[in-house]
């Protein structure tokens, strides 16, 4: 279910590292909790990201939710396709509906973060709540 | 989303069964209700597109019988009750002396001394309480939200579905009109009303059957495109539709006149609780008034959220969303009645950034006759 090249927070943010470079998106469990999403709200290019700290907000049409950066890092893309097609964070969470493309100011923000198994882990105590 | 501690949530007769359906429970006025199924969008597009069947059991049903009933239900309504004929029914509001509503509520007819109304969950028993405290008259009062379940079969093929499960004259029964009807077995008011914008009925019958029930009329409306609706698409279709939802458009301070709900306000039926301050809102106007406006910069304006004039705060949204359907962000809000005019452009706070919003005229959506 959930992709092992990425990693992942607590509060349900993704990011794939390669090299400086991070994808940043929400998991399948963020976007099954929030329902059916309606819009995005996204930084541009250029901005800093802080980690811990909302970068952008996804509301569906019973919910908004802001969207926590994973890492410190500049934006250095933003997923465009979101603006008219907002309904891809629930149909492909992990892929087509990535978030943001963020250049790392520490590579080693991202040792903090869970693997998926880890992540499976901590949304399955979730549920048990 | 999380209820007060130590208070142990209301359940459904029907609740094992929404379960059962993947239901996501959540806290609703007290009680655990399905808030969607498969998900709020696929279920708002099939209650405008085909049909969809909602547990609202957790609704209220109060009964007032006896020589003096309609002299109760007018003194403590703000409709003419007196105007309804057997087997009809009729939207109005319990009132408090200040002209704001106890709550919103359907009155139905049973006969000239049985009256039956469904109120909202949450203010049933402030209702009652209400109700009792001002009956001044010999009228029997009882509240049997707990005897009876309630299911709403909403959309445009509705009778289609209903007429394999009952063999009343539906095409005979018009809006706003119900019966007492057998259906799936059992006996129970069968009311042409819905909360969606759609055509529909609501069925109230006693809980125990409620399971068998839901089921059957599942299950004949399956071919026909009948899914369950929880209570997300519920609030969605109903603002599509743009009625008042208690706790939202209406609550203990706002009065009927600034709700836009001067059509079930009815002076000249004789004396009744908020007569005085309604008749003479009615007569000169409100400081404030009920709005509807859809958004003209990107962004969803929430419940809550505040319309500013310049940086000041001039009136609040009381319902607002991105709707299925119309595929709009659009919502209602209460502004100084000065600036309430279709077209007029307001400017909504969405989290410190000022958006743009153009008031249109409600309701939002109209089905197609």
């Amino acid at each position: 279910m959930y992709p092992q090249e990425l990693l992942y927070t607590k509060e349900h943010e993704w990011i794939r590292v390669d090299e400086e470079i991070g994808t940043i998106g929400i998991t399948d469990f963020a976007q099954h909790e929030l329902g059916d999403v309606v819009f995005v709200e996204l930084p541009k290019v250029g901005d800093h990201i802080t980690a811990n700290e909302a970068f952008g907000t996804i509301e569906s049409v019973k919910a908004v939710s802001e969207i926590f950066a994973p890492v410190d890092g500049e934006v250095v893309g933003v997923n465009s396709k979101l603006q008219n097609s907002p309904e891809l964070v629930n149909s492909d969470p992990h892929g087509d509906a990535w978030l943001i493309r963020v250049r790392l100011s520490d590579r080693a923000d991202a040792d903090k973060l869970m693997s998926a198994e880890d992540y499976e882990a901590y949304i399955k105590e979730k549920k048990a709540e | 989303m999380r209820a007060p501690v130590g208070v142990e949530l209301k359940r459904t007769p029907l609740h094992a069964i929404h379960k059962s359906l993947g239901a996501r429970l959540v806290e609703f006025g007290g009680w655990e209700m399905p808030i969607e199924y498969t998900g709020i969008v696929q279920e708002h597009l099939a209650v405008r597109t085909a049909a969809g069947l909602f547990d609202v059991s957790h609704m209220g049903e109060i009964d007032i019988q006896g020589p003096e009933a309609l002299a109760l239900v007018q003194w403590v309504t703000s409709n003419d009750a007196a105007r309804l004929h057997d087997l009809q029914a009729q939207y109005s509001a319990l009132m408090y002396p200040q002209g704001a509503a106890v709550d919103d509520c359907l009155v139905h007819r049973l006969s000239q001394d049985h009256y039956f109304l469904c109120v909202n969950a949450a203010n049933s028993d402030k209702d009652f309480a209400w109700i009792v405290q001002n009956n001044r008259f010999n009228a029997e009062v009882r509240n049997v939200s707990a005897e009876y379940a309630q299911i709403a079969l909403q959309g445009p093929k509705g009778e289609e579905i209903l007429a394999r499960l009952t063999r009343a004259d539906l095409s005979a029964l018009r809006y706003y009109w119900f019966c007492i009807a057998r259906c799936c077995s059992v006996d129970g008011l069968l009311a042409r009303t819905g909360y969606t914008g759609e055509d529909g009925f609501e069925f109230y019958f006693p809980a125990p059957e409620s399971a068998r029930v839901w089921n059957e009329f599942l299950e004949a409306g399956k071919p026909m495109g009948l899914v369950p609706v929880g209570l997300g698409a519920r609030n969605t279709l109903r603002l599509e539709a743009g009625y008042a939802l208690y706790g939202h458009e209406l609550d203990e301070e706002t009065s009927l006149i600034e709700a836009n709900l001067g059509w079930i306000v009815k002076p000249d039926k004789g004396d009744f609780l908020g007569r005085g301050i309604l008749t003479e809102q009615l007569a000169h106007g409100t400081s404030k008034k009920l709005v509807g406006f859809e958004m003209v910069d990107r962004g969803i304006a929430r419940d809550g959220f505040a319309v500013q004039m310049g940086t000041e705060t001039v009136g609040r949204v009381t319902s607002g969303t991105h709707v299925p359907f119309l595929k709009k962000s659009i919502g209602m809000a209460y502004v100084p009645t000065e600036l309430a005019a279709v077209g007029n452009e307001i400017k909504i706070d969405i989290r410190g950034k000022p958006a743009r919003a153009r008031q249109v005229p409600l309701p939002f959506y109209k089905r197609p006759k």
